[in-house]
């Protein structure tokens, strides 16, 4: 059985090499992917909170009544809404990578700024 | 109950929002009057309940009767609705100036781009849970986005670009906070949050105190989480400026009041020390970074787009530092001038904007001779920045007194920060006097543009309330005080949430 640990740490590793990226990274393209390892990172050290190992569903029927098996289901639902979002801002991203191409024709934002000097 | 109604200033905007498609069939102009008597309808409802709770005290409004710490509220209270009220406010004054803009073929999806964004501002300054405050961050930073990218240049999308790369990872590390926050104290309420949080592992709460932080320097322009400003506010209308200084600043720095103080401080004495992190003085650190940042590189610019958001960002500098001294005194300053930049940065936006109309440049080499085109304008920058600078008689002037003399009072090292903050009253003063001073050159300027009653009247309302707090500032204060009374009242918080906790 995985522990939680292993969640956690998994992680926790994502989201540095997403934040890695981000801040390294000079390309549109490459900066959108990183960014969605982070939310992914993000999203998996939320449902972990809510885990429970050999846990089930929390709803009461006639065979399961233990409380302590029950998954947290808040957690599943925070990261319901957050994968939402996360779809909306990595389409929006997405589009604005589009306009950007079309303005600079590159995807660089080196040659982007000396694009705008000239 | 009466308060429940508050629920209103959200569900209308959002609602009319997706609606507007519909109306934009019938005429697209017609949607942008539908977007500013909907914010008409906000400002009017939250300055009733503004008074409504100076009068009677905070209110929760309650959804879903689902009480709390179980269900969502909203907190309604002094703080947050004389925010929200401004807020709303400068909205309504900048969709005047959108009203008259020359129709184009995107202003259906503008309209709903603005009236979610300030929706989504309202609605984090309202709220009561602390995962609601995230999406509405997120609302806020996407329809921002969205704003920014209109105007179809090559540096609005990289402006916009760099801004939703910034607000991503600041959301990402905000969720990061709110996941430690459940999983430690398993509660998402704001309130039962700030019950709890003195009981938390030190090491844990210096954590989530550091990320949510860094998640939300992206509204509030702090430093390093900045970069967006120039390229973004270069790259967007100059009115809409306003709304991105005016409403999105406002809205960070209001989150940064109510959580450092309120929720994950201790009240009366803040935040202080969590484990052996002194936040007071990690906050003041980036303050006056922001600050010395900001106003040395809006002198070394032209634009005077990019003058006026590095001159932003340095008073979100300076504000933050009222946060981090940490007395009653600096928060009431805090709270003013936070007010008074509002109003002061949002008349000098929609100012600015006719006058690049005018002169057919941002560029304030260009603005020579406009004082004899028309002085009304002119007069008018005057009176905006000498708000800002804080000349005697003035808004800017009050506010700033009263945070140099809460951090004279705060004493020790804080007279660095003194040093700070007159340094950039100076290098303010004369990035504007030289601005001043080029508008009333004497020389003839052509243009055959014709500025609009609608942005006289925007600029009028807002020159005399700035010239009008300046002579008057008392007309402010009872609203200041209790607002910070409601900021450092940390039990009365909670009770008020909670109900008595025995």
């Amino acid at each position: 059985m995985i522990q939680s640990t292993f969640f956690y740490t998994t992680a926790i590793i994502l989201f540095l090499i997403g934040l890695y990226g981000v801040l390294t990274k000079r390309n549109v393209i490459k900066t959108i992917i990183t960014l969605t390892i982070m939310e992914t990172a993000v999203n998996l050290f939320l449902v972990t909170i809510g885990y429970v190992k050999n846990g089930t569903a929390p709803i009461f029927t006639s065979t399961i009544s233990d409380v302590h098996k029950f998954v947290d289901p808040l957690p599943q639902a925070l990261v319901l809404t957050s994968i939402v979002i996360g779809l909306g801002t990595t389409a929006l991203m997405l589009s604005l990578a589009i306009r950007l191409y079309k303005k600079y024709k590159t995807l660089n934002y080196l040659e982007m700024d000396g694009e705008d000097e000239k | 109950m009466k308060s429940n109604y508050a629920v209103l200033l959200i569900a209308i905007p959002l609602l009319v929002a997706f609606l507007q498609p519909l109306f934009s069939l019938i005429n697209k102009r017609l949607t942008k009057w539908v977007t500013f008597l909907t914010i008409g309808f906000n400002f009017i409802y939250s300055l009733k309940l503004l008074n409504y709770v100076m009068a009677n005290g905070a209110q929760i409004a309650i959804i879903g009767n689902w009480k709390p710490p179980f269900g969502i509220n909203l907190y309604l209270s002094p703080f947050s609705m004389l925010f929200a009220t401004i807020i709303y406010f400068v909205a309504l004054i900048v969709l005047l100036v959108y009203l008259i803009d020359k129709p184009t073929e995107v202003d259906d999806r503008m309209s709903i781009a603005t009236l979610l964004m300030v929706m989504a501002s309202g609605a984090i300054t309202l709220t009561g849970d602390i995962f609601n405050m995230f999406v509405f961050v997120e609302i806020l930073s996407i329809s921002t986005v969205i704003l920014i990218s209109f105007n179809n240049k090559g540096i609005s999308f990289k402006g916009a670009f760099r801004y939703i790369v910034l607000a991503s990872l600041g959301s990402s590390m905000l969720l990061l906070a709110i996941g430690f926050i459940y999983g430690s104290l398993g509660t998402l309420n704001l309130a039962s949050i700030a019950y709890r949080f003195n009981l938390l592992n030190p090491v844990y709460a210096s954590v989530i105190v550091f990320l949510f932080m860094a998640g939300i320097m992206v509204e509030a322009e702090l430093f390093p989480f900045n970069a967006w400003v120039p390229e973004a506010y270069k790259g967007s209308k100059s009115y809409l400026n306003a709304l991105l200084s005016g409403v999105v600043g406002t809205t960070g720095i209001y989150v940064l009041f109510r959580m450092f103080i309120t929720i994950f401080g201790s009240g009366q004495n803040h935040i202080q020390v969590i484990g052996s992190v002194n936040f007071n003085a990690v906050i003041i650190v980036i303050g006056v970074l922001t600050t010395l940042i900001g106003e040395f590189s809006a002198l070394s610019q032209k634009d005077i787009k990019k003058i006026l958001a590095f001159s932003s960002m340095a008073q979100m500098g300076i504000i933050a530092v009222t946060i981090g001294v940490a007395n009653m005194n600096s928060i009431n300053a805090g709270i003013f001038h936070l007010i008074n930049h509002a109003f002061s940065k949002s008349l000098l936006f929609i100012v600015a904007f006719p006058i690049i109309n005018i002169v057919g440049s941002a560029n304030i080499d260009k603005w020579e001779g406009l004082g004899r085109k028309n002085i009304f304008l002119a007069i008018a920058f005057a009176i905006g920045s000498f708000g800002l600078i804080g000349i005697p008689f003035f808004n800017g002037f009050w506010s700033k007194m009263m945070i140099v003399e809460s951090v004279v009072s705060a004493g020790g090292w804080m007279y660095l920060v003194i040093g700070t903050i007159l340094l950039s009253a100076l290098v303010e003063t004369f990035y504007f006097f030289r601005i001043i001073f080029k508008l009333f050159v004497d020389k003839k300027i052509e243009s055959t543009y014709s500025v609009h009653i609608f942005i006289y009247l925007a600029i009028l309302i807002l020159s005399i309330i700035v010239i009008y707090i300046g002579i008057k500032p008392s007309f402010l204060a009872t609203y200041i005080h209790k607002a910070a009374i409601d900021l450092v009242d940390k039990s009365h918080y909670i009770s008020t949430v909670l109900g008595v906790i025995k």
